[in-house]
């Protein structure tokens, strides 16, 4: 790095631009229903009357802890913040509900560093090779990568196979809304033009995830207080994160690694390596069959995985000009807005950029402790808040929120149609993550199917032709193969050994 | 708002049904067999398919342990209707958004969720201005999203 780079990095303007972006990013982040991708839309205006280079750093500042700030109302609240901290949400709340919020979350901040960190130190060093090979792929690849995504949101969730597999059918459907890829066709849109563009994501998760939250603590009355309002102290929280991190730092070190090559895969963002990394770390742990009931284990690896991710996903757009995920896509805009187009040629034309990039990336992540602590240390505040007092402020937030994306009163509908549909499914054992993977990727898959398909003239067969594209092929195909022996094992286990419980309702 | 699987399986083979006649509909691409109509049938079999095994299939079934810490749901009309409340005033808030306008359709919507969550109606305004004044800064102001006025559009600024 050469000494401008660190003059420029270390100028008090860009370490004032860094260190409000942290806070920024904490708050966006600690607001449910608020994402990080929605947190950089929103810092874009700003970006105009910016030094690009002083914009890369507000947005990677910004993104960095917004990813990890999205684990706040995730563990105190069971709203993830953004989407990338749903993968864990569930282990995270029940941590918090048994009065350990405030470790969960040094763990999930200190894991976050560390998976930053390990992001930029992969980005800075195997950059160039790792893109080489991503961009060699097509529309066939793609279209393996996102069914593994999918696949992956089935293997993580906790319910019976038939019930998440009717959440993921639900997303898809959802995903079909609008007009279709291929031809042009309205799809479910019964004449109505706004939802011609389909359903915005960010209004269908505050929907999904907001709304029957607190649709669902309406039912449950409102003179229980939380559970979870006591918390450790904080030099015992800081002791047990020591003890777990050095407990699970092999986990730490493999979701680092493993979620900044899942950032760098196009398409592929921080909530699909926090999914991968989870699923990934149960396949492997000694305790698989604690995940889901407040085991700390999957917290480490899906709290750095999404993290790296943010490092990684960055490879391909600066090498390539290939987003790799929603942020990147908009920051490639501002860089040519700015007169610099992302490329191979980035690295000579404009190294200073890159290495901003890279310093900005250490900065933030470091940036992100002190402020870390400082909303772990409130978050008990928010805890404390009664319910009747913190659901209204949380409604309002959802609602303009969600109308911020979209400017009309689509996104409100959109919004009131999934928080029932989301309250309803839980009310009855239905887990709502695959739903909202299936809304994701479902545009993803469909859209790299059509492609393929009018490449290839109709033959099934070319999705196996290139050499990347059999190998994600036959492994998403061997995974199929798994969940469909063990859908059929559970339904055989069943008849053998039916449940006691097995007429009682799914709620205590 | 609890159904048994039974209801709930059915409903899935119901709604795949109608998705399926829907997207049988939608025009094939020139050339192939298939078109828009594709990926929503692949969803309705599979929910069809799905609701079948959930609805009709053995009877046991595993508990599903999502929401077990959760404090239990509580019995009766009054909070089984305390969602629905909330329901219709989302509902509400969509209708008189453009009409009333941002501030005045906030306002209700925060007081009669403060209200419906067993706030006090001097507590639930209290609540209500500080917030839609806060939302209004935050949103309108510092981040430029082009909230609607309504009928206090003459004092927009």
């Amino acid at each position: 790095m050469s000494a401008s780079t660190l003059a420029a990095l270390f100028s008090p303007a860009s370490l004032a631009v860094i260190a409000a972006c942290t806070l920024y990013g904490t708050f966006i982040g600690a607001m449910p229903g608020l994402t990080a991708t929605m947190a950089v839309a929103l810092l874009v205006p700003f970006t105009y009357f910016m030094d690009p280079l002083i914009a890369i750093s507000a947005i990677v500042a910004t993104t960095t802890t917004a990813i990890f700030a999205g684990d706040v109302p995730g563990t105190l609240m069971r709203i993830p913040g953004t989407p990338a901290s749903a993968a864990y949400v569930e282990d995270a709340y029940r941590l918090s509900r048994a009065g350990r919020s405030r470790s969960t979350l040094m763990v999930s901040l200190f894991a976050a560093c560390i998976g930053g960190l390990v992001g930029v130190a992969l980005l800075a060093l195997i950059a160039p090779q790792l893109a080489r090979v991503a961009v060699q792929f097509s529309s066939f690849e793609t279209f393996w990568l996102a069914c593994l995504g999918l696949s992956c949101a089935v293997l993580t969730s906790n319910g019976s196979v038939a019930k998440s597999f009717s959440s993921l059918f639900l997303g898809l459907f959802i995903a079909t809304i609008g007009i279709d890829v291929a031809v042009g066709h309205p799809r479910f849109t019964f004449g109505n033009y706004e939802l011609f563009d389909g359903i915005s994501f960010i209004p269908a998760i505050i929907g999904l995830f907001a709304l029957s939250e607190i649709l669902r603590s309406a039912q449950t009355g409102h003179r229980d207080q939380p559970a979870n309002a006591a918390q450790e102290s904080f030099s015992k929280a800081l002791h047990e994160a020591a003890l777990v991190l050095r407990r699970f730092k092999r986990n730490i070190a493999r979701s680092s690694v493993l979620g900044t090559l899942i950032g760098a895969l196009p398409g592929a963002g921080a909530d699909i390596a926090a999914w991968i990394c989870y699923a990934i770390s149960r396949r492997f742990s000694r305790h698989p069959e604690r995940y889901g009931t407040g085991y700390i284990e999957g917290v480490t690896d899906g709290g750095s995985a999404n993290n790296a991710a943010i490092g990684g996903a960055w490879t391909p757009a600066l090498v390539f000009g290939i987003p790799g995920d929603s942020v990147t896509a908009i920051a490639i805009g501002i860089l040519l807005l700015n007169g610099m187009s992302p490329g191979p040629q980035i690295f000579t034309e404009s190294p200073e950029l890159v290495h901003t990039l890279y310093g900005a990336f250490a900065l933030s992540n470091l940036a992100m402790i002190p402020a870390g602590l400082l909303v772990i240390m409130a978050s008990s505040q928010v805890v404390r808040i009664p319910r009747r007092v913190l659901m209204p402020c949380v409604l309002l937030f959802s609602l303009v929120g969600a109308y911020a994306i979209t400017n009309s009163v689509i996104a409100i509908w959109t919004v009131l149609a999934l928080g029932a549909l989301g309250y309803a499914m839980e009310a009855n054992g239905f887990p709502l993550a695959p739903a909202i993977l299936g809304i994701v990727l479902g545009t993803i898959v469909e859209e790299n199917f059509m492609t393929s398909m009018m490449k290839a003239q109709g033959d099934l067969l070319a999705f196996f032709d290139r050499p990347w594209a059999a190998a994600l092929g036959t492994l998403t195909l061997l995974l199929w193969a798994l969940l469909l022996t063990r859908g059929i094992y559970e339904s055989v286990q069943r008849r053998h050994y039916p449940s006691p419980s097995s007429e009682t309702e799914t709620y205590p | 708002m609890y159904c048994n699987d039974r209801l709930s399986g059915s409903l899935l083979v119901l709604f795949g049904g109608l998705v399926l006649w829907r997207a049988s509909t939608f025009p094939s691409l020139a050339g192939l067999e298939y078109g828009p109509g594709l990926f929503p049938s692949i969803a309705a079999i599979g929910l069809i398919v799905c609701g079948a095994l959930i609805g009709f299939g053995s009877r046991g079934r595993r508990k599903a342990p999502s929401t077990l810490t959760m404090p239990p749901r509580q019995k009766g009309w009054r909070m089984a209707a305390r969602p629905l409340a909330l329901l219709i005033v989302i509902l509400g808030y969509g209708l008189l958004l453009d009409p009333l306008g941002f501030h005045i359709a906030s306002f209700m919507a925060v007081s009669a969720t403060a209200l419906i969550f067993g706030m006090r109606a001097g507590g639930s305004v209290l609540l209500a201005l500080p917030l839609m004044i806060g939302v209004h800064l935050l949103f309108y102001s510092l981040l430029r999203v082009p909230l609607p006025w309504g009928l206090l559009a003459p004092m927009a600024w």
